[in-house]
């Protein structure tokens, strides 16, 4: 876990809203944590080096951009033969995301592919390529109906009091 | 919204690795053989459009001392609107979708500890119509890719 200064937290807090468009957003976001530019700068250099920040850059809204269909397969995997059929999902570009969960008795399901195409049936014919590959026959797709709520967390937010730990 | 070239190429070369110096658009703009000026206006506009919703750093939660979980519940169809509004003033839920399945609505939750999402599930599970809530948290991740090819992708 990294380590956390006061103004670090103060940063992130501010980052929840994302870069101001200005010219200078990070001298405006110094300007108002009262720190140097060159300090924020240099961390944020530093999170992307470790790994604290996974990326930077735009946050999109997907749907808008024409990839329309967006299918999370879930897969009944036995433990012996997780690491080879996530292998077979991880390789495809059509797979944005890919994780083994905890399972639960109401829902079997261990390990998830997130698969995106053009329409339903291509996400479809992905997975069922995918189940041939890795001898798999358990599994279902659910397709999103409504995107009801699609936000980036808010980080050391007033709303969690007891977030600053 | 339509987009034209210069969009496109804008989105393309800010989606990751962001450049961490004092004047970011312009150097996104030398990059792109445009100016600071157009470059801002330009992720202005796709802002105001709602095509971007911010520009900045995604973050591991986990080295910020964050834990998840996506959540499965069943909800009766009257009571889905009531829900998604209770969902939607928690800070701690970021995603929610309805899906077509027994459960149908999945959320994920973000907290600071593994009781902040318990307190938040008991406060989930005591509304109206809501039945079986599942929390399914991440056991491994073999992949997490948010990027797209916008200049291909888009129409």
């Amino acid at each position: 876990m990294t380590r956390l200064d006061p103004w670090e937290t103060e940063l992130i807090q501010a980052l929840n809203d994302g870069l101001p468009l200005t010219e200078r957003p990070y001298a405006d976001l110094a300007a108002r944590l009262g720190v140097d530019e060159a300090k924020i700068l240099a961390r944020l250099q530093s999170w992307v080096d470790d790994g604290t920040i996974r990326r930077f850059g735009v946050r999109l809204k997907h749907r808008r951009l024409g990839i329309a269909a967006n299918g999370m397969s879930v897969w009944d995997v036995p433990d012996a033969r997780v690491e080879e059929a996530a292998a077979c999902m991880t390789r495809r570009p059509e797979v944005t995301h890919c994780y083994l969960r905890t399972p639960h008795p109401s829902w079997p399901y261990n390990l998830y592919a997130m698969i995106h195409g053009p329409d339903e049936q291509a996400v479809h014919a992905i997975a069922e390529d995918i189940a041939r590959e890795a001898g798999l026959d358990s599994f279902r797709i659910l397709f999103s109906t409504r995107e009801l709520k699609k936000r980036a967390p808010r980080y050391f937010a007033d709303s969690n009091g007891d977030a600053d730990a | 919204m339509s987009l034209d070239d210069l969009d496109r190429r804008i989105l393309d070369a800010a989606q990751s690795a962001f450049p961490l110096e004092s004047r970011p658009f312009a150097a996104l703009a030398r990059r792109l053989g445009s100016t600071e000026h157009e470059v801002l206006s330009r992720l202005r506009g796709l802002r105001e459009s709602g095509l971007i919703r911010e520009l900045g750093p995604v973050f591991d939660l986990r080295r910020l001392g964050y834990t998840s979980t996506l959540c499965a519940a069943r909800v009766a169809e009257p009571f889905i609107d009531p829900v998604a509004q209770l969902l939607d003033t928690m800070d701690e839920v970021t995603h929610n979708y309805l899906r077509d399945d027994p459960f149908n609505m999945w959320f994920t939750v973000i907290a600071p500890s593994p009781e902040r999402i318990e307190s938040i599930l008991a406060r989930i599970r005591s509304a109206d119509g809501v039945g079986e809530v599942l929390s399914l948290p991440v056991e491994r991740t073999f992949k997490i890719n948010v990027q797209f090819d916008i200049a291909k992708d888009a129409p």
